[in-house]
C-alpha cells in the first residue's frame, strides 16, 4: 500500500506538464542530465528542480557510469497511484453496481405483481 | 492532500432506472444494497443540512457533515478520515 506522504510526492511530481513531458522522455531509455533539459525553453536550473521533485518522488534514480551521471524513469511509482485510484473505482462501481440491481430487481418485481 | 490546495476529483456517473425521488430515499437508506452507508459496520447517519455522519468501514472511521440535501437535486457532505489527514474531502451526488 502506498503511503499518503508517499502518494502527495508522486501526484505532486506529476502534477506539472514539465514533470510529466520530461518522464515521457526517459520513458524511452536513460538520458544525461543535459540531454533531459535540451527540448525545454526553461532554465537548467528550473529543470535541476523539477528533477529533484521527480527523484523525491522515486520516479527517477541517477546512476553514475564512468564519468556520466544517466538519469532513469522509474515506473513503479505510477503503478501504484494507477492502484491507489483503482482501488476507489472498484469500492464505488461495486457499489453502484448493487445500488442499480436493487432497481432493477424492484422494477422486475413490481412488473410481476402487476401481471398477477 | 498535504501541503497542497491541489485537488484530485473522483467522478462516477449511473442511470439508475427510478424516479429521482426514489433514488434520493434509497440512497440515504443504509438498509438498501448498495449505498455507501449499507457497507457500514458501525454507522450513524443524520442527513440533513449541519447533521452529521459516523461511517465505519474496513476497521477504518469516517466522519463528515452533511452541507447539502435536496430531494430533487444534490446531496453533498464533507469526508474526513485517517487518509485526508486532517483535512475535508467533499462528497457529491447529483440527481
Amino acid at each position: 500500500m502506498l503511503g499518503m506522504d508517499r502518494l502527495t510526492d508522486v501526484l505532486t511530481a506529476i502534477s506539472h506538464p514539465t514533470r510529466r513531458a520530461i518522464i515521457g522522455q526517459l520513458a524511452n531509455g536513460p538520458a544525461r542530465f543535459l540531454d533531459v533539459a535540451k527540448p525545454f525553453d526553461t532554465a537548467l536550473n528550473a529543470v535541476t528542480k523539477h528533477l529533484k521533485l521527480l527523484e523525491r518522488a522515486g520516479l527517477i534514480e541517477r546512476r553514475k557510469h564512468g564519468r556520466e551521471v544517466l538519469i532513469s524513469f522509474r515506473a513503479e511509482p505510477l503503478r501504484q497511484v494507477a492502484g491507489w485510484v483503482h482501488e476507489y473505482e472498484r469500492f464505488w462501481n461495486e457499489r453502484l453496481d448493487q445500488f442499480e440491481q436493487y432497481f432493477k430487481n424492484k422494477r422486475r418485481r413490481r412488473r410481476s405483481d402487476e401481471k398477477l | 492532500m498535504k501541503n497542497s490546495k491541489k485537488t484530485l476529483e473522483f467522478k462516477f456517473e449511473r442511470t439508475i432506472p427510478a424516479p429521482p425521488g426514489e433514488v434520493f430515499d434509497a440512497w440515504l437508506d443504509p438498509k438498501i444494497p448498495g449505498n455507501p452507508w449499507n457497507a457500514a459496520e458501525k454507522l450513524v447517519l443524520d442527513p440533513k443540512i449541519d447533521g452529521l455522519f459516523y461511517w465505519l468501514l474496513k476497521g477504518t472511521s469516517h466522519y463528515g457533515r452533511f452541507t447539502e440535501v435536496e430531494r430533487l437535486g444534490r446531496i453533498h457532505h464533507t469526508w474526513v478520515s485517517q487518509n485526508t489527514l486532517g483535512e475535508e474531502s467533499t462528497v457529491t451526488r447529483d440527481l
